[in-house]
């Protein structure tokens, strides 16, 4: 037999054995397609619900958001907050008498005339009065807005304690040091027993 | 037809249909209902020559005409309104089989659905080996007689490649069942 003829009467026998139920089928038709368009509806209403309250809710902001843009300027970089070593605002030589009133300036032989010279690189060179034994150069500083740190005398009388930390302020000719965190009172002594004159 | 201007009309009691104008529904409704009457046994005896599964072509022939029930208005002023939904079902069977085949690499074994009393099981266990695109060739121009233009345009191919489809099927097929093949289609 042909395969043509074989598949024609295959199927022309078998189609019987396939009887739908249209009635039935159709009404599930209808079902299907209202609950499609049901569907569908509630869909685009959940969605347009979404829209709309994401616009109640967020259009306000964006509205700020746009205006903020247009009004604004630029901002700049913040400056970083790391210290700088050295800083031209205080860089010179500066000089102070301390006196003998404080017992920690008897006791360490600190009474008379200093002068400090701050180096833009960040260099501190002292030139201490001749009682004291210690003057010397080779000192660093650093400062970091209106903080100034410190490390002078660390390695003979602060007996390598920490540095200390002050707020510098310069007026004028006039530069005052407050200790802010100070390990070491032999420079806390020299330091706060201001005000330094520029020279 | 939108789909936002529909509203759903009753045709007869338990059942309704939509139409787009209270003055159209009825008799939309009725020349559907009468389209369906007739088309439908049809329809879901060629997909069940494609899928194998009385269950599953009646789900995929409502399917179908659901999708024409959506766009009733517009498919019924088609010429062919059959050969529409004829289109959108065999899409759909042919999709089913591929998800099934799918399945069955997945569990890594095939389903046998189970077959009506009086089928050709030799000739539906040959036609299940064919791919879905031959399958659907050989049941539109053997069980429904239909031109290859029309299968072509129903598979969504050009008409050489319909008969290339076919005479493929037709090779497979006959060695599958032992029967002789010419070149040319009888």
């Amino acid at each position: 037999m042909s395969i043509d003829r074989r598949l024609r009467e295959g199927f022309e026998r078998s189609a019987p054995a396939i009887d739908p139920k249209d009635r039935v089928a159709l009404e599930r038709v209808t079902a299907r397609a209202r609950r499609h368009v049901m569907v569908r509806r509630v869909t685009s209403t959940v969605m347009v619900a979404l829209v709309l309250g994401g616009a109640a809710l967020g259009g306000p902001r964006i509205l700020d958001a746009l205006r903020e843009d247009r009004q604004l300027e630029p901002v700049q970089e913040p400056t970083p907050s790391a210290p700088i070593p050295g800083d031209a605002t205080i860089a010179g030589t500066y000089t102070a008498t301390l006196g003998n009133e404080d017992p920690a300036i008897r006791g360490n032989q600190m009474v008379g005339k200093w002068t400090i010279t701050f180096r833009s690189n960040g260099v501190l060179e002292v030139s201490s009065p001749e009682p004291f034994e210690e003057s010397r150069s080779g000192y660093s500083f650093e400062v970091s807005g209106s903080q100034f740190r410190t490390d002078l005398f660390r390695t003979d009388v602060c007996n390598d304690k920490l540095p200390g930390r002050y707020r510098w302020q310069r007026s004028g000719n006039r530069l005052t040091f407050e200790v802010v965190d100070e390990p070491c009172p032999a420079r806390a002594t020299l330091f706060a027993s201001g005000p330094w004159q520029i020279t | 037809m939108k789909m936002d201007t529909l509203t759903w009309r009753t045709i007869d009691p338990g059942s309704s249909v939509y139409g787009a104008s209270e003055t159209h529904v009825r008799s939309v409704d009725e020349e559907y209902a009468w389209f369906f009457s007739g088309e439908y046994p049809a329809l879901v005896r060629t997909v069940f020559f494609i899928v194998h599964s009385t269950e599953r072509a009646e789900d995929i022939a409502q399917d179908a005409f659901m999708q024409l029930l959506l766009h009733w208005q517009k498919v019924s002023k088609y010429e062919r309104p059959d050969a529409w939904v004829r289109r959108v079902a065999i899409r759909l069977a042919m999709r089913s089989i591929r998800r099934e085949q799918m399945r069955s690499v997945v569990e890594r074994g095939s389903h046998t659905a189970e077959l009506p009393q009086s089928i050709d099981v030799d000739l539906a266990n040959a036609i299940g080996q064919l791919p879905p695109r031959q399958r659907s060739a050989v049941v539109l121009f053997y069980f429904e007689d239909r031109p290859m233009q029309e299968i072509a345009d129903i598979l969504g191919c050009s008409v050489s490649t319909g008969w290339v489809h076919l005479h493929k099927a037709r090779k497979r097929l006959a060695a599958l069942l032992g029967e002789e093949v010419s070149e040319s289609v009888d």
